[in-house]
């Protein structure tokens, strides 16, 4: 990339989007924000907002096995999260169970196993560390292609099902009535939160990933009126949140997941000031 | 056991369901065929909105058989035939993103396959449904903005954008500004005349004319199930009803 010949300081701001590591960051953060931020809107709009961080526990023990057993946790973090994700659902179908108490078992015995695992391996490495609070700066090509190719078939698949998901998130008793298969739907949006959990660890570190889930589409509720700019909005509001807390990461020194998460905080406190401004 | 009953809009034999050991519904037989008009009455808490659930297949009975325009339920896919306008009463979130059009147009979805995707044609409809229930104004504002009157109109047009073959209402009405009540039955009992079967449940009963209709009334079990006219010479039914059946009757010499 050439900068633009802009005399001044302007253009040195953005020499850095030069360097291989931080385009691969912020490409990586494109695809994560735009699947973690349509995502957010449906788990925030059916009440199940607090998956993705139950899910980040069950993803550490994940990461726990997974570096017992291989030098890449990522394939083993996303097995065993994606099989949790289910398991929650089908705790609160056979067992009756609501989803908050589904999600603080399944979470609490995933961040267990975690524990116990990585102590029997030796203690905490710093491997696990970057999978805590995530580095999106040093992320590996691997790992860049994986998200970038995990977070375009979630975003294809949600974009193929719009009307259905839509439709399940109104009201799941219309939705059956329509002829969609709101069972199928449950599972799915399981399953992806799973997956976008696992390749956000990536980007904003599992202590940090329910915020890319949650603010983008809390933000983007102040402001919509209608279904699918809320999602538009949430996709846009996840993105600016990765690139901006990059480019504050790299100029500030600051830790990269800390910075998106505080970009996003302040892009949802901006979204509620205007919607009290308003007065919509 | 054939899938296919006779030529029905909706039967029901024998369908009981419960929660645990403890029953809701017993025992409901009837069928309403093709254009039919049925009428749901029974007091609060009588199964009737559990008896709607059970005919859409959003709830499985734990016995009986249910056949739904002919189909065996469980092996039922035309919904495209069907429509469903439910309770509004805190149906959803306030704050819900989603405009009046957006709500209705899912209407349209049953009669899509997979990738489902909504034409201009297919918004025109949509728009000429909301004229239908002459709502055409409020089409883009958010569905939380509307009062529970218009939702219900909105509720209305979802079902009317899809000509179905049978329709279910819960409570319709229930939030509708009286002088539009007349004017959302007069939409039903149109598309009634086209051949659309009607299942109605409907709590308000001042000023609806039996006319033509059938009559199911329950409490937990089938208490009768006929036309309405036989409903209303019926002693046992006087001795139940009391005034209501007059209140109810007492229309259906004035159609």
């Amino acid at each position: 990339m050439h900068s633009i010949g802009f005399a001044g300081g302007f253009p040195e701001l953005f020499s850095f989007l030069e360097y291989g590591f931080i385009q691969r960051a912020i490409l990586t953060g494109v695809f994560v924000g735009v699947a973690s931020g349509v995502l957010g809107v449906f788990l925030v709009l059916r009440r199940y907002a607090l998956i993705g961080h139950g899910l980040t526990h069950v993803a550490f023990g994940g990461v726990a096995v997974g570096s017992l057993f291989s030098a890449q946790p990522f394939w083993w973090a996303l097995a065993v999260t994606v099989l949790s994700s289910v398991g929650i659902l089908k705790l609160q179908e056979r067992v009756k169970m609501h989803a908050d108490v589904a999600i603080g078992i399944v979470s609490a015995v995933g961040m267990a196993a975690g524990i116990i695992i990585a102590s029997l391996a030796g203690g905490y490495n710093v491997d696990l560390m970057s999978y805590l609070f995530g580095s999106i700066l040093s992320i590996s090509t691997d790992e860049f292609w994986v998200s970038i190719a995990v977070s375009a078939v979630v975003i294809g698949f949600i974009a193929a099902a719009y009307h259905d998901l839509f439709a399940v998130t109104f009201d799941e008793e219309s939705a059956r009535t329509m002829g969609v298969r709101v069972d199928f739907y449950n599972y799915f949006l399981a399953v992806v939160s799973a997956i976008v959990v696992v390749v956000g660890m990536r980007v904003v570190g599992l202590l940090l990933i329910s915020s890319l889930v949650i603010l983008p589409a809390v933000t983007s509720l102040q402001l919509s009126r209608t279904f699918s700019r809320c999602l538009i909005l949430s996709a846009v509001v996840a993105v600016l949140s990765v690139v901006g807390g990059i480019f504050l990461s790299y100029h500030l020194r600051l830790p990269s997941g800390g910075a998106i998460v505080a970009v996003n905080f302040l892009l949802f406190l901006l979204s509620y000031a205007y919607r009290a401004i308003s007065g919509r | 056991m054939s899938i296919y009953a006779h030529d029905s809009a909706l039967e029901m034999r024998r369908v009981g369901f419960g929660y645990n050991a403890h029953p809701v519904l017993e025992d409901i037989t009837f069928t309403i065929k093709h254009g039919d008009y049925l009428w749901v009455i029974g007091p609060n808490g009588s199964g009737k909105t559990t008896l709607m659930k059970l005919a859409l297949g959003i709830i499985e009975p734990r016995e009986g058989e249910i056949f739904l325009l002919g189909r065996r339920l469980e092996s039922f896919r035309q919904w495209e035939r069907v429509a469903y306008v439910p309770q509004t009463v805190s149906r959803f979130d306030p704050f819900f993103p989603a405009s009046a059009m957006e709500v209705a147009a899912m209407g349209l979805l049953s009669e899509k396959r997979f990738p489902r995707r909504l034409s201009g044609r297919d918004r025109r409809r949509v728009g000429e449904a909301f004229e239908r229930v002459g709502i055409a104004g409020i089409m883009k504002q958010r569905i939380g903005e509307l009062s529970g009157g218009q939702v219900q109109r909105v509720y209305l047009a979802r079902a009317l954008v899809s000509t179905p073959d049978i329709l279910f209402l819960d409570e319709p009405t229930s939030a509708v500004e009286p002088g539009v009540r007349e004017e959302f039955f007069r939409v039903i009992d149109e598309l009634n005349r086209t051949g659309t079967a009607v299942f109605l449940i409907n709590h308000d009963i001042a000023g609806m004319g039996i006319k033509n209709n059938k009559i199911l009334f329950i409490n937990r079990t089938q208490l009768f199930f006929g036309d309405g006219g036989e409903f209303c010479v019926s002693p046992s039914m006087g001795d139940y009803f009391g005034s209501s059946q007059h209140i109810i009757c007492h229309q259906h010499t004035d159609d």
